[in-house]
């Protein structure tokens, strides 16, 4: 598998009237083809910040590579999913926030739009509601359709902040199954923040814990098989040890 | 058709009875008076709309000529303030320094009543429908760009962080994110440039109007002042307010309901 | 339930809100009350003189509060004596005759004047009426004043039309049209007494002729209106008229205190308000001259629709031709 992503030094320090702020600090990775990576990490251990340098949304130093090219700036090969719903143009229906992307990518044919729109609506099952105004959807929905207009932009790696944690459990989960089984079915390689132990095993083929100073402590493969359920062998015992590890970083 | 929808669509018309029945009551408490009293200041409904209906085909006083005239000004105007305040606030978002000018310009601006200005119109530009129509721009301008700047401000960053990730340029996201995501600000500063376009209009041709630029303004004036007409004079008033009602009704909640309300970015 | 009451509510308030206004009850010991209004000239002259020397309070036998109003038209001044708060109103003889023919409640209780007018032109090449070409703008105080209608008769006895120029007027206060005149806005100014003295001390401005001659000499240019419910109360009504009488005679008669009091009312120069006085068309007279060649002229194009007779005008004992 072939490095997609690489991040030497990255430092991150955000100015506040108490002076400067390091979030992250020296930090490497390097992040492989096809890899569902998760973030565990205490609130403001600066898990987001990462996410937000590689999407380019943030000035910092040190060096971002992706795809061989060097991060400055917002790109679509870099997409970010957010937690927020107020992601979708409320001004567009769920067919047209899906091809708005697309359209500014230059893709112009109508026939070309239209198929892959309707391919990704029926992959998050939301065909039937292609024509509805994103106000009109629950927050599963529309979380399910940025989804879908990430994915369809074909991007080299799919940056998700969290784009669960506002969802109740039971849609959580189900969403959670949806999101595997599509990264896997089309080889995407995804970045997910989250403080939930349970969606990190879930999801991740790789785990990354961070800790309040903005460093990697934890960097492993999770080798259980999938689908993951709690009642899997060997869940248990990890999510004990990425509790510990949590409550030990987070003093 | 659910309940949810029948319960709107029933206070929907509740709310138009109500309405219906202040205006009729109104319409008789009028008559009654007026017929009781009969003052010349005062004239009855039946007087003033017969006279309305006289005025659309008199040739002496042609009332939907004066109408016009004043309507196809402010249509103007607003067309010319509403573009220029769309792009010059679009312009605040792109250069910092244009935008701290115009914001700069807007709070000096947005306070100055048009017929303020009026003199200084009268001796530079002159006293013609070019005054008046660059007293309509004025009106529209100022609060409509503060009504999208502050939209603007208001825009949730993810939207434009999202469109930044699809690639959209400064400009794109200006047409793509920032006017739509503030259409309901670009509408309500239209509305009140609307109404303060008209208010400065009519004061400005009673306060000068020239012969020439007959809008509904000098028709009110010619009433009172050559016509001792008053009939007349609430005839154009009501036709003011009607004009005023279509526009609202016709054209602001049409636009509304097919754009920030099916959005459900209003109620 | 609720929605009826209140619909209910809401009517009974309204007819109680029309039923309260214009109704003014006066109970016996309070001052008599009346409201003079006049506007800006020194053809006001005999106003600004009643209201100084209090002539009214003096004439009148009994407790009476004269309130004087300055306001900008003959049509303010109409529409409030329509509406009640103005007795009397001041103004000039073209607005009075357009009141009185479309049935405002007054009569004219006094004349107060006679005063210059003239057509003032910035442009050389304007030296007639015929010269004014359709884009030439003419600056004037009003439609429908007196100044407008002298334009008419001037019109009318040089252009056969006395519309012919209604399209080139430009409405602008007396001072405002002066300056725009000055600045060239406006090719032409219709103005009266004081500015067109100011105006013809002008070298630069031509006067058209036409306009002047129009109005004969010492003819009426001011009257006093007195709403038709004054002439229920006689005492106040005489007391009004003889403190108007009394004015003209004090002007004739007092020019230094005259000019004393107008200096306080103008605002202007001792020497320059003497110097207005002294113009030959600047009189003061209670008699109305030329109701008769206006009111025909007005009839004739079509200012009015009816015309005015001299009884219609006056309040009896005042004498008009």
């Amino acid at each position: 598998m072939s490095d997609i992503l690489s991040i030497t030094g990255l430092t991150k320090q955000y100015s506040s009237p108490r002076g400067k702020n390091k979030i992250l600090h020296n930090l490497h990775l390097t992040v492989k083809s096809n890899e569902f990576i998760c973030i565990l990490g205490p609130s403001g251990c600066g898990k987001s910040t990462l996410l937000r340098c590689i999407a380019g949304f943030e000035d910092y130093s040190g060096e971002i590579i992706c795809n061989s090219k060097v991060v400055k700036k917002p790109s679509v090969e870099r997409v970010m999913v957010f937690q927020d719903y107020n992601q979708l143009f409320p001004w567009k229906t769920v067919e047209q926030n899906i091809q708005y992307p697309m359209k500014i990518q230059g893709i112009k044919d109508e026939n070309d739009l239209r198929c892959r729109c309707e391919d990704m609506l029926k992959k998050v099952g939301l065909y039937e509601y292609r024509k509805f105004y994103p106000h009109e959807l629950s927050g599963g929905m529309k979380q399910r359709v940025a989804i879908a207009r990430a994915i369809a932009l074909i991007p080299q790696i799919v940056l998700m902040d969290e784009p669960f944690a506002a969802l109740d459990a039971i849609t959580r989960n189900r969403l959670q199954g949806e999101l595997y089984n599509i990264s896997r079915t089309e080889n995407m390689t995804v970045m997910f923040v989250t403080h939930n132990i349970q969606e990190a095993i879930t999801l991740g083929t790789r785990i990354l814990i961070m800790n309040s100073n903005g460093e990697i402590v934890v960097d492993e493969e999770n080798n259980l098989p999938h689908p993951v359920r709690p009642s899997t062998k060997g869940y248990g015992e990890l999510w004990d040890r990425y509790s510990k590890i949590l409550q030990g970083v987070d003093e | 058709m659910n309940k949810e929808n029948y319960t709107k669509l029933k206070s929907r018309y509740t709310s138009l009875g109500v309405q219906f029945i202040f205006v009729v009551i109104c319409c008789i408490s009028w008559q009654l008076y007026a017929t009781s009293r009969n003052i010349m200041g005062f004239p009855a409904l039946d007087v003033i709309v017969a006279h309305l209906i006289d005025s659309f085909t008199s040739t002496r006083q042609p009332i939907l000529l004066y109408m016009a005239h004043s309507f196809i000004l402010i249509v103007e105007g607003l067309a010319i303030g509403a573009l220029t305040a769309v792009v010059l606030s679009g312009l605040s978002v792109v250069n910092n320094i244009i935008g701290s000018i115009y914001r700069l310009l807007i709070s000096i601006f947005d306070l100055l009543p048009g017929v303020a200005l009026l003199p200084i119109l009268m001796i530079t530009v002159g006293a013609n429908d070019l005054s008046i129509l660059i007293l309509v721009i004025h009106s529209v301008l100022w609060p409509m760009s503060r009504n999208i700047m502050d939209g603007f401000r208001m825009i949730p960053p993810t939207y434009i962080e999202a469109g930044k990730n699809y690639g959209l340029s400064i400009y794109g996201l200006l047409a793509g994110v920032y006017i739509p995501a503030s259409f309901a600000n670009v509408l309500s500063g239209l509305k009140i440039g609307w109404a303060r376009a008209w208010r400065g209009l009519i004061s400005a041709e009673m306060i000068f109007g020239a012969a020439q630029s007959a809008g509904i303004g000098v028709y009110i004036n010619n009433a009172r002042t050559i016509w001792l007409d008053y009939p007349s004079v609430y005839g154009a008033i009501f036709l003011i307010i009607i004009v005023g009602v279509i526009v609202e009704y016709g054209f602001f909640h049409v636009i509304e309901s097919r754009t920030v309300k099916r959005w459900g970015m209003i109620r | 339930m609720k929605k009826i009451i209140s619909l209910v509510a809401i009517f009974v308030l309204g007819m109680f809100l029309l039923q309260g206004c214009g109704t003014n009850g006066q109970d016996g010991n309070a001052p008599k009350k009346i409201t003079i209004a006049y506007q800006g000239g020194i053809g006001y002259a005999p106003v600004h003189v009643m209201e100084s020397q209090k002539l009214i309070e003096k004439n009148y036998n009994g407790n009476v509060e004269v309130n004087y109003v300055k306001l900008d038209s003959g049509a303010a001044i109409n529409e409030g004596i329509i509406g009640g708060t103005i007795d009397i109103g001041c103004m000039g003889l073209a607005p009075a005759i357009s009141g009185v023919s479309k049935g405002i409640p007054y009569k004219a209780i006094a004349n107060l004047c006679s005063q210059s007018n003239g057509l003032m032109s910035n442009d050389a090449s304007i030296s007639s009426l015929k010269q004014i070409k359709p884009e030439d703008k003419i600056a004037l105080v009003s439609t429908g004043s007196i100044q407008h209608i002298l334009l008419g008769m001037a019109a009318e006895k040089t252009l056969g039309d006395a519309h012919a120029l209604d399209n080139n007027i430009q409405r602008m206060s007396h001072a405002e049209g002066m300056a725009a005149l000055e600045a060239g806005v406006v090719k032409l100014h219709l103005t009266s007494a004081p500015f067109i003295y100011q105006e013809r001390a002008q070298a630069k401005y031509i006067e058209l002729p036409e306009v002047k001659e129009a109005w004969p000499q010492g003819n009426t240019f001011l009257v006093a209106m007195a709403a038709t419910t004054l002439e229920n109360d006689k005492e106040l009504f005489e007391a009004v008229q003889k403190a108007f009488a009394q004015s003209v005679d004090y002007i004739n008669s007092n020019p230094d205190d005259t000019i004393s009091i107008e200096e306080q009312y103008l605002k202007l120069d001792k020497e320059v308000i003497k110097s207005y006085l002294k113009e030959p068309d600047c009189k003061f007279f209670t008699d109305i001259r030329g109701l008769r060649l206006m009111a025909e002229f007005m009839k004739r194009a079509g200012f009015v629709e009816k015309d005015v007779s001299k009884e219609q005008f006056c309040y009896g004992g005042v004498s008009c031709e």
